[in-house]
């Protein structure tokens, strides 16, 4: 069964996401900002982490640079999940090796599913 | 010796008398008939002036008169040319000269009347002239005429004077409009300069040579120079620059070929500016030739932090609106997923489809809004990808059936006669777009229906028609159709689908992908066709992150 690290701050995605991913046969497991992810991360060792951008104590971004600078972390795929559509932090996101960038509004959690699903794919494939 | 002396006179007297006797003797009886003898007697006796001139004009003969006219004694007068004594005695044929002017010793000038006569010899051949001269009573008119002359010479001096006067009136004039034109050159200096002190732009002239003989308040501003140094270099502001522009270079070239140059947002020090260089051309005799430069440095550090913190707000207010309305939307498609099964009441069941429209149309609301209320909407980002425009359709579709439920509307999909469309665009932005062109539809439709349909153009294009059967667009509306707020019907207020910014949006989405968004054409009453295109694929565009996963 796929470990899934959701790390977000807003109750109410927390419990449609935790949901979703469970009825879809994961594992999920949650942080609920920065610094929680980058403590879990070491434990959970998850096969992918769902990360939020805007959370309190450190944000999606600069938990990105630490899990990419990070030798243990790195190779696993992150999928940014905002509500941000700045193209700025999307091309900040990539640049650091985010595996894709969603606006969580535009997706049904069925979707972000399956988006995960193929992701999980593809790094299976890449490695 | 008295009574010697006594004698001796009387001797005297006696030889004296009889010497007189003899003479008077010999006149009376010999001389009063001889020509040679009376001729100059009684030449003498007249009170005319008489000159006798032999044929090369010098004088033979004078009388007393003349000599008294002349003013020389007889020996300095005789033999000598008669110019000598007279002006202009030469000037024309001694017979036809009626006056001549006399030059006297002591330099005067005497007008005379002169009466010529022709002397000839006994053989008719001319031997010289006799010349009667009368001091001529035009001395007088002489003087008249000098008087004239004097007068005349007067009124010459006065109109000299009068010239002069109105020469010093009119250099006055001159001075004054020099003077005025001065003061008015130095009026519009003062103008200009204080315009351009004032100028919200930082402002840097250069001569030829590269010197600054010209900056304003604002660029000391911008450069941190106190106000009052004057000795500035370009150099001097080429260091403050920190963006990669070398102005020296630029200026070198500026002055050069008279290129211009503008770049943006250049930091200067710890602003930011718009650069614009551009030359100083005079034209002289219709050749232009470049006298110089100008620099100016438009300060936009201001609007700078302004859209930065525009654009934080756009990013709050994105995550603040965004967040719920996910949270609304997961939610409900939870229930519709996992437990839609359980609800037995079918009333439930419809309210929770209703909820799941309304919010999914507050999403695209909130999204038409924020996309377009951003500062630099022109920025919306573009993931191009390979993708099949048949399935997105068939999705498109799919969702917006129940849409039509309501008014009964049918909404179709014409299968095209070819398996794949595929293009190049951004699968989301492609299903945006067909998604506002069927709500449309749907939207201005009261019956009948949408279609679909998926054709390939000549110029290697897919292109997507969705047809409606409303009630067409007005020859006003079109002219609104792909503006930003175009008008809405108040009586379809109650129905609005999106935003009313939905055509601008997409069509903006469908130029950023190269793709065109058209009305194709409207019937009143009929309806009307709207057409997307996009490019068809091409094998050999690489295409980051598609991995033939598949």
């Amino acid at each position: 069964m796929d470990k899934i690290l959701l790390v977000e701050d807003d109750q109410a995605l927390i419990e449609i996401y935790s949901i979703t991913f469970t009825h879809e046969n994961f594992n999920i497991e949650i942080a609920h900002d920065g610094e929680e992810c980058l403590q879990k991360v070491k434990t959970i060792k998850p096969d992918l982490i769902l990360l939020d951008v805007m959370m309190p104590k450190m944000n999606g971004i600069q938990a990105l640079e630490k899990l990419k600078a990070d030798e243990e972390t790195k190779n696993i795929p992150v999928i940014m999940l905002s509500n941000i559509a700045e193209s700025n932090q999307e091309s900040r996101a990539n640049e650091l090796g985010a595996a894709q960038y969603l606006i969580k509004s535009h997706y049904l959690p069925l979707e972000i599913v399956n988006i995960a699903k193929e992701q999980l794919l593809k790094s299976r494939i890449h490695q | 010796m008295l009574p010697y002396l006594n004698y001796l006179i009387l001797l005297i007297i006696i030889i004296l008398t009889a010497g007189l006797f003899l003479l008077l003797q010999r006149r009376n009886n010999v001389t009063l008939t001889d020509p040679d003898f009376i001729t100059p007697v009684i030449l003498n006796m007249l009170d005319d002036a008489i000159i006798v001139l032999n044929a090369s004009n010098s004088i033979g003969f004078i009388n007393e008169s003349a000599i008294n006219l002349l003013n020389s004694p007889q020996k300095d007068i005789i033999g000598k040319n008669i110019s000598e004594f007279f002006l202009d005695i030469n000037s024309k044929p001694i017979t036809e000269l009626s006056e001549i002017i006399l030059k006297t010793q002591d330099g005067k000038m005497i007008p005379v009347k002169i009466s010529p006569l022709k002397i000839l010899d006994e053989k008719n051949k001319p031997e010289g002239y006799g010349l009667i001269l009368k001091k001529s009573e035009k001395k007088n008119e002489y003087k008249t005429l000098l008087e004239e002359k004097i007068k005349e010479f007067d009124n010459k001096n006065n109109l000299i004077k009068e010239m002069m006067q109105n020469l010093e009136k009119e250099k006055q004039n001159m001075e004054q409009e020099i003077l005025e034109s001065t003061r008015n050159l130095r009026e519009e200096h003062a103008r200009l300069y204080s315009s351009i002190n004032n100028l919200n732009f930082g402002f840097i002239m250069t001569d030829k040579e590269k010197n600054i003989i010209m900056m304003n308040k604002k660029i000391k501003n911008l450069v941190l120079l106190p106000l009052s140094e004057t000795n500035v270099q370009l150099s001097d502001i080429q260091n403050t620059v920190k963006g990669k522009v070398n102005l020296l270079d630029c200026i070198g070239e500026t002055l050069k070929t008279g290129n211009k140059f503008s770049y943006q947002d250049m930091p200067v020090n710890d602003k930011f500016t718009n650069i614009f260089i551009s030359p100083i051309i005079v034209n002289r005799n219709n050749n232009s030739e470049i006298i110089g430069s100008v620099i100016l440095f438009e300060d936009k550090t201001e609007e700078r932090l302004i859209k930065r913190s525009k654009e934080n707000f756009f990013i709050i207010a994105s995550h603040e609106l965004r967040t719920p309305l996910t949270g609304i939307k997961g939610y409900i498609s939870l229930i519709k997923q996992l437990y839609f099964d359980n609800i037995k009441n079918e009333e439930l069941k419809r309210i929770i489809n209703d909820i799941d429209t309304s919010s999914s149309r507050l999403i695209n609301i909130v999204n038409d809004f924020l996309n377009t209320s951003k500062p630099g909407a022109d920025n919306i980002k573009i993931r191009t990808q390979q993708c099949d425009l048949i399935p997105i359709i068939n999705s498109c579709i799919k969702e917006t059936s129940s849409l039509c439920l309501e008014k009964k509307l049918y909404l179709n999909f014409i299968n095209p006669s070819f398996p794949t469309a595929l293009v190049l665009g951004d699968k989301d932005k492609i299903k945006e777009i067909i998604i506002n062109l069927i709500s449309n539809g749907i939207k201005y439709s009261e019956q009948g229906g949408i279609t679909a349909n998926l054709e390939k153009t000549q110029d290697e294009r897919y292109k997507v028609y969705i047809r409606d059967t409303g009630k067409g667009i007005t020859e006003e509306n079109k002219k609104h159709l792909f503006s930003k707020f175009q008008q809405i019907d108040p009586n379809k207020r109650g129905n609005i689908i999106s935003s009313g910014l939905g055509l601008y949006i997409s069509k903006i989405l469908a130029e950023k992908m190269n793709g065109s968004l058209l009305l194709e054409n409207t019937v009143d009453g009929k309806g009307s066709t709207f057409s997307f295109s996009l490019p068809v694929y091409k094998d050999n565009i690489a295409i980051p992150n598609i991995s033939k996963v598949n």
